[in-house]
């Protein structure tokens, strides 16, 4: 089956991942199983490059960052939560235009529909 | 999972984020949030497969190329990212102890200080030179601000650049390593120390008697400086981190 590298998803990481979050706050591993999952394991990120994106976000307010303490079962670092803010959901509707644009418009280009 | 294994995830950690120009604190949460997520991903490929080199080649390609990773990482650092070296001072780190902390935050307060006072001697400087106010009064701030200065800004200023540079002589990369490099800072510290010691006590005793006894007084604080730089020069290396081998 063919997948959907990192190099075709440059650009749309950042909507991707604030709609992950729209599902409710979550840590990265978590954010990148979603969005493994809505992609129906056609995604194939380069995983590293999700938190790059997350630090992009959050300087910009889009989404905050809440530390989880480690407890019963879990050792080392804080774990850091990311959850979605007001900014952050009109970025993601905005997002979501945007993407339909793209897709419409692309479609009449490529997909010979008009 | 093992040390050594946990030291390998480390080493492609390393990779990416050692090459980043960001703060400390920066620093340290990238390091932490991708070892725990590829940790994790380490743990999933080994739920798959029993052997353990096979799964740590898997993660790492999951994780990507490290070159690449710096690049982004890089971008994502904001510009005022510099500015939060001055809250890395001020921040009570687990391990820390107290007279570290408070130390660094008398440093922070006075260059601060320092720098409103300098200001304001250059604001009004000029309104005192056209009303040919150069006496007593001035001669006193510009004691007082060559003072402050030197405590609080130039001696700290010294201090933490050479510390930061030994540190890296005995801590760093094993190629930059190099006792004698530390032993030579060390020395250059000491010879920094010595006469502006010397002369910042000179102006605040400003007495003739003021002579072989400054001389042995400020060897000693010069010495006793440099020593107390070795062991900042520890306590400022991550040097978990900073002692991994990066080479293949």
């Amino acid at each position: 089956m063919k997948t959907i590298d990192g190099d075709k998803l440059r650009g749309h990481l950042e909507t991707m991942v604030l709609s992950a979050l729209e599902r409710g706050e979550a840590h990265g591993l978590e954010i990148l199983r979603r969005l493994e999952h809505a992609g129906c394991g056609l995604l194939r990120l380069k995983e590293g490059s999700l938190y790059p994106a997350l630090y992009r976000l959050e300087a910009a307010g889009k989404v905050k960052v809440v530390k989880e303490q480690p407890g019963e079962g879990r050792r080392g670092a804080p774990r850091r939560i990311y959850r979605l803010t007001t900014k952050g959901r009109r970025e993601l509707a905005k997002g979501r235009e945007d993407w339909a644009l793209f897709v419409r418009t692309m479609d009449a280009v490529v997909g010979g529909l008009a | 999972m093992n040390d050594s294994t946990e030291r390998e995830l480390m080493v492609i950690v390393e990779r990416a984020v050692r090459p980043v120009r960001a703060s400390v604190s920066r620093k340290r949460r990238m390091r932490e949030e991708l070892l725990e997520h590829l940790a994790a991903v380490f743990e999933s490929e080994m739920e798959q497969n029993t052997d353990i080199q096979a799964g740590m080649e898997r993660a790492r390609r999951r994780f990507g190329d490290p070159a690449k990773l710096t690049e982004e990482l890089q971008q994502a650092v904001p510009w005022w990212d510099r500015a939060n070296y001055i809250c890395d001072i001020a921040r009570l780190e687990p391990g820390d102890s107290l007279i570290h902390f408070f130390a660094r935050l008398a440093v922070m307060v006075m260059t601060i200080f320092f720098a409103v006072m300098l200001a304001l001697w250059l604001v009004v400087l000029p309104a005192w030179i056209a009303e040919g106010k150069f006496g007593r009064e001035t001669l006193f701030v510009a004691t007082g601000i060559w003072i402050v200065g030197m405590f609080f800004v130039v001696f700290p200023f010294i201090f933490i650049s050479v510390a930061k540079r030994t540190g890296r002589a005995l801590y760093g990369e094993p190629g930059q390593r190099s006792k004698w490099l530390a032993v030579r800072w060390i020395l250059a510290a000491m010879l920094v120390f010595l006469p502006l010691f010397f002369w910042t006590f000179a102006i605040f005793i400003n007495t003739s008697g003021w002579g072989v006894a400054a001389f042995w007084f400020t060897c000693f604080l010069s010495l006793t400086f440099s020593l107390i730089l070795l062991y900042f020069s520890r306590q400022s290396s991550d040097a978990q981190w900073a002692n991994l081998e990066l080479e293949n």
